[in-house]
């Protein structure tokens, strides 16, 4: 019995598909769809489509579920064209944001469900379900009516009987989005765990960063139907090639300007970009993008220590929170520019207080500079 | 905008950490209970003890010795269970299209089924009566194409009775349906479709049990409708084949015998009461009322 009991999740696994969206757009009227969206999702990836409501990533899943037709482009899975094939013979599981359980059906008849259509052996079905039931821990649940179970519970079994029937692609539309923070955390974890043992191909729909950032192995990053950059977390925070996701991900302190001769002309003054990522034409408007953790903050009198080769900008402090491990401050330039900087807690206390001043100091290698509008 | 929003819910009272029966809003059901005991209860009881003794128990022997009343028992609840069969397989598409419309449409569609509460019972039955009769619209029509030769038996029968009480009692079966659709969670079906079910699957499986609450509660709610239905029967159906309610007003305006007439309307109360409660074997009398779960 134990035995079997071990062995039985092995059953679960199926190699992940491939799946390739290229050039895809879908116009509905006036609002809401996507431009010439591409992208591959490699066999066994990760792969989260993150941006703020609207920008066209659940248009995406829609499209990829077959709910939608796109006007132009292709969509293939392990090389298949999709486009034109009813949902039912997609073959992709889908996790949806409201769970989506049946609630005339016990968990067991809801895992069982995408087996029974498909006509599979009874006992065979019987040990896949029992397989699925134990992959999310819900073995003891068989029996019960998804109202009786908790909402991470019912997300549970969304997600066995999105898989159970081993499908090559798993798609997933904010399904923590109806989760306390806490439980939200722990799903994170939990939905990680399983698509790894399974081995499974997975396209995720947020729009909470940090659950981006802690789940997938690569992130699409929308705005307005458009794919901004595509890249692995590092990707987006280091090296951000776009205003947008400079400032979606993660904290910044966004300098604009143009760029002229290595450096970035911001009100008067001459930023060096010296070894800065990124590269935008000579003349153009252009924006460097500093990451609070890249930038020092020294008091004003202790200008002179400063190397030559770091960029300086004189500022007020205006706002300082305590974080425990440092201290969040924002301070402002005279031009009216908002600089976001961490303060270590054994700065001198001169340094934390509003209306202080301060220079801020960053090593040009360490901006990102990107084109602005 | 937002005041325009708000005021509903800063008009009703506070929730009151007092037990609801003890809340002074208690009061207002004193009314409806008065009313009911009055023109309900009172007049019920008089006429079960006018069916006991005027003359007597042997009001009931009628239904054994007369055929015309266990005949007419039975016309009666075929009648009703064919007037809500018809009702549910119009009613089922016509919620679903409703259900699956745009806006503007369901709106129309609403009105359409509303509209015959908004006409009197009586002018209604009579406006089918021009449809209907030997001479009517439909008659006349089908001669003048040559589709007849002789006018077709469209009323005074059981046929007539059913188109009447099914155009009447439709609303109450739409609703109920309707109300269960809308209750059901708008992705389960897209769910099904992506586990590997066809539309019809999806619908058979998943949508159609999930409605099926309104559905009971609409064919219980007209069939019992249809039990006590007076005007129409007598309007539409035939002399021969009464339902119990012309029988009573029979008794009670032709025979003046108010003993059996009562006793005719203890039979079918009796015997509705029966079926209500048969009924609530499989739903819960409150799913009845309200088309299924809150």
């Amino acid at each position: 019995m134990t035995q079997t009991q071990l062995r039985q999740p092995l059953t679960m696994t199926a190699t992940g598909g491939e799946l390739r969206i290229a050039n895809v757009r879908k116009s509905y009227g006036n609002s809401r769809g996507v431009e010439s969206v591409s992208i591959d999702v490699r066999p066994g990836e990760f792969l989260t489509m993150l941006g703020p409501s609207g920008s066209g990533k659940t248009t995406t899943l829609n499209l990829v579920a077959g709910f939608l037709d796109p006007d132009e482009g292709s969509i293939t899975l392990d090389g298949k064209e999709l486009s034109g094939v009813p949902p039912h013979l997609r073959g992709i599981g889908m996790v949806f944001q409201q769970y989506a359980l049946f609630p005339h059906m016990t968990i067991e008849e809801n895992v069982d469900y995408p087996l029974r259509v498909r006509k599979i052996h009874r006992a065979e079905r019987k040990s896949l379900v029992a397989a699925a039931l134990e992959l999310v821990q819900l073995t003891d649940y068989a029996k019960r009516k998804p109202s009786e179970l908790s909402g991470g519970q019912q997300q549970r079994v969304a997600l066995a009987r999105a898989f159970v029937f081993k499908p090559r692609l798993l798609l997933m539309d904010e399904p923590l989005g109806a989760l306390d923070k806490k439980l939200r955390e722990a799903m994170q974890i939990e939905i990680t765990r399983i698509c790894r043992e399974l081995g499974a191909t997975v396209v995720y729909v947020t729009h909470d960063q940090e659950e981006a950032l802690a789940m997938s192995d690569r992130i699409a990053i929308y705005n307005a139907g458009r794919i901004e950059q595509l890249g692995t977390a590092e990707d987006l925070y280091k090296r951000p090639e776009t205003l947008f996701v400079a400032d979606f991900v993660g904290e910044s302190t966004v300098i604009k300007g143009s760029y002229a001769k290595g450096a970035l002309v911001h009100h008067g003054r001459s930023l060096s970009t010296q070894g800065a990522h990124g590269s935008v034409a000579e003349g153009s408007a252009a924006a460097v993008v500093i990451r609070p953790e890249d930038l020092t903050v020294v008091p004003a009198t202790q200008t002179a220590a400063i190397p030559e080769a770091l960029n300086t900008l004189e500022a007020t402090v205006t706002k300082c929170v305590y974080l425990g491990q440092s201290r969040k401050c924002l301070l402002t330039t005279a031009t009216g520019l908002v600089i976001n900087a961490r303060i270590p807690l054994h700065a001198p206390p001169e340094l934390f207080n509003p209306g202080d001043s301060a220079t801020v100091t960053w090593d040009p290698a360490n901006s990102v500079l990107v084109p602005s509008d | 905008m937002i005041e325009e929003m708000t005021p509903p819910t800063k008009t009703l009272p506070a929730p009151s950490r007092r037990s609801p029966s003890r809340s002074p809003w208690t009061a207002l059901i004193w009314p409806g209970l008065v009313f009911m005991a009055l023109l309900f209860i009172l007049p019920f009881i008089q006429t079960a003890v006018r069916a006991l003794t005027d003359p007597g128990p042997q009001n009931f022997a009628i239904f054994f010795t007369d055929p015309v009343y266990s005949r007419s028992l039975i016309t009666t609840f075929v009648t009703a269970l064919f007037v809500a069969v018809v009702a549910l397989a119009i009613a089922y598409p016509y919620a679903y299209i409703m259900y699956a419309a745009p806006k503007a449409m369901t709106a129309v569609m609403m009105v359409l089924v509303l509209l015959p509460f908004f006409t009197s019972l009586l002018v209604r039955t009579y406006a089918w009566t021009v449809w209907l009769q030997e001479t009517g619209i439909i008659n006349s029509a089908l001669l003048n194409l040559g589709v007849i030769e002789e006018p077709l038996q469209l009323m005074r029968n059981t046929l007539g009775v059913t188109i009447g009480m099914t155009h009447a009692l439709l609303p109450f079966m739409v609703f109920p349906i309707y109300s269960s659709m809308l209750r059901i969670q708008p992705d389960l079906v897209p769910a099904a479709r992506t586990l590997g079910a066809t539309p019809a699957l999806a619908f058979r499986t998943v949508f159609l049990p999930l409605s099926l609450p309104g559905v009971m509660s609409g064919f219980l709610i007209v069939f019992v409708m249809s039990l006590g239905y007076y005007v129409t029967p007598a309007l539409l159906g035939s002399p021969r084949d009464s339902m119990m309610s012309e029988l009573v007003v029979n008794q009670i305006e032709q025979q003046i015998q108010f003993g059996t007439g009562s006793a005719i309307g203890i039979v079918l109360l009796v015997l509705t009461l029966a079926i209500l409660f048969a009924g609530t074997r499989i739903i819960s009398f409150k799913d009845i009322v309200t088309g299924g779960r809150p």
